[in-house]
């Protein structure tokens, strides 16, 4: 167990963090251009939503 | 000279390899599945009743995907292992946390893993529990074996980097070593 932990401990110091940091910023520059081109089911460039004007049956 | 075993030098260079290939492919196929449909995703997020404010998961419905994507094809192509394997580790995680508390507080939900594509057993809470605790330790066993393979490779160029090459002098003696 211990050299499991020593092993991890290494292996989290070996990390590239530009690698890391190039691995998140692809997907979310590629993540958030995907929702934008997805245009009916965008989760976070939504579209407002529709405004509706109520107006009284006389007029 | 002597030379310690350890597991690495009894675990074969392919079980590495296998590893390695086992995980980018479920990471590129559950990314996929996900990427395809991000609001299903969504909402299986909110049924995990977490904290984060719903913007949050909104975020992470459309990001994390593409994580587990880009992951899966780094790691099925054999780049940038000691970087993605950690990623790959830190998202299981977040997996075995989410399911465990899904678990332990009873939540009848899908795992949203595989996009609600799977059967259905295979999204209910402890089956995903089960299978992320598998793919934990599966990641884990990755990180500590190729940071094991990588060591001494790098000590070995290390030392033939520093030592002078050693020569025979021609009087038939063995080359001297110049350093233990």
């Amino acid at each position: 167990m211990r050299s499991i932990f020593s092993g991890l401990k290494r292996a989290v110091w070996a990390v590239r963090p530009w690698r890391l940091f190039a691995v998140l910023l692809v997907s979310v520059v590629v993540g958030l251009v995907c929702d934008w081109f997805r245009a009916e089911q965008r989760l976070v460039f939504e579209r407002p939503l529709p405004v509706f004007h109520t107006t009284s049956p006389g007029k | 000279m002597t030379h310690r075993t350890t597991v690495s030098d009894r675990t074969p260079g392919y079980s590495l390899v296998v590893i390695r290939c086992i995980l980018g492919t479920i990471f590129l196929a559950a990314g996929g599945l996900k990427a395809t449909h991000p609001s299903d995703f969504y909402t299986n997020l909110l049924a995990y009743q977490v904290g984060p404010a719903v913007w949050f998961f909104r975020i992470v419905a459309v990001v994390f995907p593409w994580i587990e994507i880009i992951s899966g094809a780094l790691l099925l192509a054999g780049l940038w292992v000691e970087t993605i394997g950690i990623l790959v580790t830190a998202q299981c995680l977040v997996f075995v946390l989410m399911l465990g508390q899904a678990v332990l507080r009873g939540l009848d939900l899908q795992c949203g893993c595989f996009g609600g594509l799977t059967a259905h057993w295979l999204e209910q809470p402890p089956v995903a529990f089960v299978r992320a605790c598998l793919l934990l330790a599966a990641s884990v066993w990755l990180v500590i074996l190729s940071d094991r393979r990588k060591g001494p490779r790098i000590e070995l160029a290390r030392s033939l980097a520093s030592e002078p090459i050693a020569t025979s002098r021609g009087d038939g003696e063995a080359p001297r070593e110049s350093r233990e």
